[in-house]
């Protein structure tokens, strides 16, 4: 769909990864007349003008033929539409075998859907967490506000342990009216607190999305040979003959999916697997499609 | 528990390869960050006990399938001492000995003595242990490695052994004997033996002497004969096959004598014996009337050749079991003209005042009007013409009352005596024994020491020739006293003669000094007289013996010559020709060939052109031609030896048997291999590795799936 311009570098500078992201988002766009996001609400509250993008439904004829202007009927709980993106700042998600790790991954998606909201009028959210709400940019449906979001996203460090439920429970205090919230994280925490976070969001009337950012290597553990493994979020080291012990491992880190999958499904979030082996742009394609085909039905 | 290959065992040192690899594997460390180190923590937890259950297990495999394989290449086996119903058992270095000699043409009714004795190795080796190794050698009078050091390929022995073929040759087992230590000197660790399969004919067992000397000096190899048969057939061959002139010339009549033995037990009765041409035209016969048990008769058979140059002619008498020596051929220069050269001091003077004069009538003993169509041609000559004219024409020269001869003569002499010409001496009174002593080229010719002149030429007293007893050919028909004796002639005066040791007396005075000598030089012969020619110191040339001695002894000489003609298998025949053939292509057809085939060029060495071929291994007539021209006929003729089949003395076979080992090394040889292990080893590793390969897959399978 879009040549992936990204590198590591590029996500470290909030302009280039506004750019990339704003690039990945037209790409997406082109040839696309409708918002995955919609808003909730059915009482009309306003009209505003028509901008590409914007389903031809909520067109009103009515001023069309009258006046020959486009307009969009909007309604009471449309404009009060709010994502939260929380990115999880843990330093298990400084991780990666490849170009970017889990946390770049996460800045990137994060930021794609900045745009996409933005673009569509609806406010946005940011949350950082590890054990809590590391930093936490306040809502805005600004456009103008994206350069800013894009800054301390790109500014943000990964470092500690985790701590989701903690952190979740935070975010669900901001996010008391109903909206999205979109949790971009490894999940390598109790799965409890995951649990409890997601109830917390889901019972405040939240829709959840989760990406689950895994690195291809996690997914596959395709060591050969004898290697040493030093724990990102603590001191410790383990050295073991990957060959020996890949199935276990394959067997204990496909159960742990299924269970954060089994939580999703209990708490009626989405999930999406965002393998960083996987374009951003493959990733984010998918899932909106998905999205929106669940929409039209 | 013993091992063949007991160097091998430092091969157990490789035990320490998989624990190092192991290591090496340990050591070579990579090092990465790694977030998800709990799914990690819990899959070492879960697996820790099987990994370890699964690596030991592994490495155990691994160190065994190692062990298995050394050991095996170490060649573990069992050993005891053999009782005499082992012996032969248990795996041995065999060096076996094939006798391929003519005898073994022999035939035992449905098969020939040589065919018996290749199924009795097969079956031997059959039965061998599978450890064993295995030489081959064909022995005849001399040894034909096959496979010349013992080995553990069987096929090939087995292919060497249907491919062997019988020879012409005579037998003498030394040769191969001596072989075959030498071949099983450097085997060590396993019984050495030499397995001799033979006819058992008494003619390869004459060296017995230094055979058991050669078994004795060799304790640790084991000699085994094997002899095929029980009892040879009963054999009458033809041993002999020679003109009995020695020189036959064209158109004249020629008598051709043919010996035959009886290597039987009974007399055989009306033999007949038939004379062939070389075209195979029958051109004689005779029947031997009887040939009494171990006795040898000789016929003469009378014949004419046509046409002079090379010739040949067989023998042959009626079939029997060993068909080898039923026919015998000979092979003859037929001369146009016999030129015999009577060299003297004074060839013009009047014949009866030369020194020639009872010699010359004495060898053609004729009217001087039939001289010019007898086949001998008498030439006379001085010493000083000597040289000029001695060729390879002249067949004789005698030599009467020589005075000093020059150097030049003396030097011709020596020259044509050693290409194969025949000189007789009769010194005289013009003969000075100290100059002729003196002369080197003389002294070293001569096959006696000349002494100075004894006795009275003109005293009534004189000594008689031996009366009987006589040992040469030339003499030996005066044995019979029918023919007349000897005694009568009367020596008064003569030179004293001292033989060489190489040379053979004729005859002796009573007084038992020689008065004739005679010895091989070179190619050629030459006789010394005591006496002369002449009726001055003796009255030989007055006796009647005179002109049949003088004949017999021109026949035994070229007899000589003839005999050249006749090479037993495997000797080279070598024949001047003239000059102007030098550098020309010669072609030979053999025996066993239709047709003749490119053999070689006509050779130069020291001043003499000539023929040489070597490949005479098959009996029979070889024929030698430059383009279209004869140049020369051979005959290879079995060694007589060979037709007589009777065995050696079964004692010996015993001796050989009884040759116990004598030194502590000779002691451990008789240790037998009961049972070897390696195979065992091989097929258990086998399975070890099979396993190891099953269980490495499986656990890997297992882990990484």
């Amino acid at each position: 769909m879009t040549v992936d311009l990204l590198d590591a570098e590029a996500v470290s500078r909030g302009e280039a990864l506004g750019l990339a992201a704003r690039r990945i988002v037209e790409g997406y766009r082109v040839g696309e007349h409708r918002s995955p996001f919609q808003g909730f609400a059915i009482e009309f509250a306003q009209h505003r003008e028509y901008a590409p993008g914007d389903d031809m439904r909520h067109l009103d004829w009515k001023v069309l033929g009258r006046s020959d202007r486009y307009y969009i009927k909007q309604y009471e709980q449309d404009t009060n539409f709010v994502a939260h993106l929380v990115v999880d700042g843990s330093a298990s998600m400084n991780y990666g075998s490849g170009k970017l790790t889990k946390l770049q991954y996460a800045k990137v998606i994060a930021a794609c859907l900045a745009h996409v909201i933005l673009l569509q009028r609806d406010a946005v959210a940011l949350a950082m967490v590890d054990t809590q709400v590391k930093e936490y940019l306040p809502r805005t449906d600004n456009l103008q506000r994206i350069n800013h979001i894009m800054e301390r996203l790109a500014a943000f460090q990964a470092t500690g342990e985790t701590r989701l439920g903690t952190a979740l429970e935070q975010v669900a205090l901001e996010a008391r009216r109903r909206g999205i919230s979109i949790l971009i994280s490894d999940f390598f925490d109790d799965e409890e607190g995951l649990a409890k976070g997601l109830e917390r969001l889901t019972y405040s009337g939240n829709e959840v999305i989760v990406f689950h950012t895994l690195d291809p290597y996690e997914l596959t553990f395709p060591f050969q040979g004898t290697w040493r493994f030093k724990d990102l979020e603590s001191a410790a080291d383990l050295k073991t003959s990957p060959d020996d012990i890949r199935k276990t491992y394959l067997k204990n880190f496909g159960e742990f999916q299924a269970r954060i999958r089994r939580i999703c499904e209990k708490y009626q979030a989405n999930y999406v697997l965002a393998d960083t082996g996987r374009s951003i742009a493959e990733t984010l394609s998918a899932y909106l499609a998905f999205r929106r085909g669940t929409y039209r039905k | 528990m013993n091992f063949l290959n007991p160097f091998m065992l430092g091969g157990l040192a490789a035990l320490s390869i998989p624990v190092v690899i192991h290591f090496m594997n340990r050591f070579r460390v990579q090092t990465t960050e790694w977030a998800a180190m709990r799914f990690l923590q819990q899959s070492i937890r879960q697996d820790a006990r099987r990994l370890k259950l699964q690596d030991l297990l592994l490495l155990l495999l691994r160190l065994l399938l190692v062990a298995l394989a050394v050991l095996a290449f170490a060649r573990p086996v069992q050993k005891a001492f053999a009782s005499p119903e082992q012996a032969g058992k248990g795996a041995v270095a065999s060096m076996v000995l094939l006798d391929n000699s003519a005898s073994m043409g022999c035939s035992l009714g449905a098969e020939l003595c040589i065919d018996r004795a290749k199924r009795d190795i097969a079956k031997w080796a059959d039965e061998m242990d599978s450890q064993s190794l295995l030489g081959l050698c064909l022995v005849s009078n001399r040894a034909e490695p096959l496979i010349p050091k013992p080995g553990p390929n069987t096929g090939l022995f087995r292919k060497m052994l249907a491919e062997a073929p019988l020879s012409d040759r005579g037998s003498d087992l030394l040769p191969g004997l001596r072989f075959a230590v030498e071949s099983l000197k450097n085997i060590h660790g396993m019984p050495r033996e030499i397995r001799i399969f033979t006819d058992g004919q008494g003619a390869a067992w004459l060296k017995s002497a230094e055979i058991l000397k050669l078994a004795n000096a060799n304790p640790g190899i084991r000699f085994v004969p094997v002899i095929i048969a029980d009892k040879l057939p009963a054999n009458l061959g033809i041993v002999d096959v020679s003109p009995e002139s020695g020189t036959v010339a064209a158109l004249q009549p020629a008598r051709i004598r043919v010996e035959v033995a009886n290597h039987g037990d009974s007399p055989v009765q009306d033999l007949r014996v038939n004379l062939f041409s070389a075209e195979g035209r029958p051109v004689g016969e005779s029947v031997i009337a009887s040939i009494e048990p171990g006795a040898s008769v000789t016929t003469s058979i009378a014949t004419m050749f046509e046409k002079a140059g090379p010739n040949s002619i067989s023998a042959t008498i009626p079939p029997d079991a060993f068909a080898t020596d039923n026919r015998r051929s000979a092979a003859l220069d037929v001369v146009s003209q016999m030129n015999i050269l009577i060299c003297e001091e004074h060839p013009t003077a009047e014949p009866t005042d030369r020194d020639g004069f009872y010699l010359a009538n004495a060898l053609m003993p004729i009217p001087s009007e039939e001289a010019p169509r007898h086949f001998m041609s008498l030439l006379f000559t001085s010493p000083a013409d000597l040289p000029g004219e001695l060729s390879s024409a002249v067949h004789a020269v005698f030599l009467c009352n020589p005075g000093s001869l020059p150097i030049a003569t003396a030097g011709a002499l020596r020259e044509y005596v050693q290409h194969g010409g025949s000189v007789v001496v009769f010194p005289g009174s013009q003969t000075s024994a100290e100059d002729w002593m003196a002369n080197a080229a003389l002294a070293g010719l001569l096959p006696a020491t000349l002494g100075p002149p004894t006795g009275d030429d003109e005293g009534a007293k004189g000594l008689a020739w031996q009366s009987g007893d006589f040992n040469h050919p030339i003499t030996e028909l005066w044995n019979d006293l029918q023919q007349g004796r000897l005694s009568a002639i009367k020596v008064f005066r003569h030179f004293p003669l001292v033989p060489k040791p190489e040379a053979r007396v004729i005859a002796t005075l009573s007084d038992g000094s020689p008065v004739a000598v005679e010895s091989r030089s070179g190619e050629g012969a030459i006789v010394v007289f005591a006496t002369p020619a002449t009726p001055d110191w003796s009255n030989l040339p007055l006796h009647p013996a005179f002109v049949p001695l003088t004949q017999r002894l021109l026949g035994y000489m070229n007899r000589g010559k003839g005999s050249r003609l006749s090479l037993l298998p495997g000797e080279a025949f070598r024949k001047v020709v003239p000059s102007e053939l030098n550098g020309e292509e010669f072609t030979v057809k053999r025996p066993d060939s239709e047709s003749a085939r490119s053999a070689g060029q006509v050779a130069s060495d020291e001043g003499q052109t000539y023929v040489r071929y070597a490949l005479t291994e098959k009996a029979g007539i070889y024929h030698m031609s430059v383009g279209a021209d004869p140049i020369a006929s051979f005959a290879v003729q079995l060694d007589p030896a060979e037709s007589d089949l009777h065995k050696a003395d079964p004692a010996l076979f015993t001796s050989l048997h009884e040759i116990k080992p004598a030194t502590e090394e000779a002691t451990q040889q008789q240790l037998v291999i009961t049972r070897e292990y390696w195979t065992l080893l091989i097929w258990i590793a086998v399975a070890f590795f099979i396993l190891e390969a099953f269980f490495a897959h499986f656990f890997s399978h297992a882990r990484t799936a």
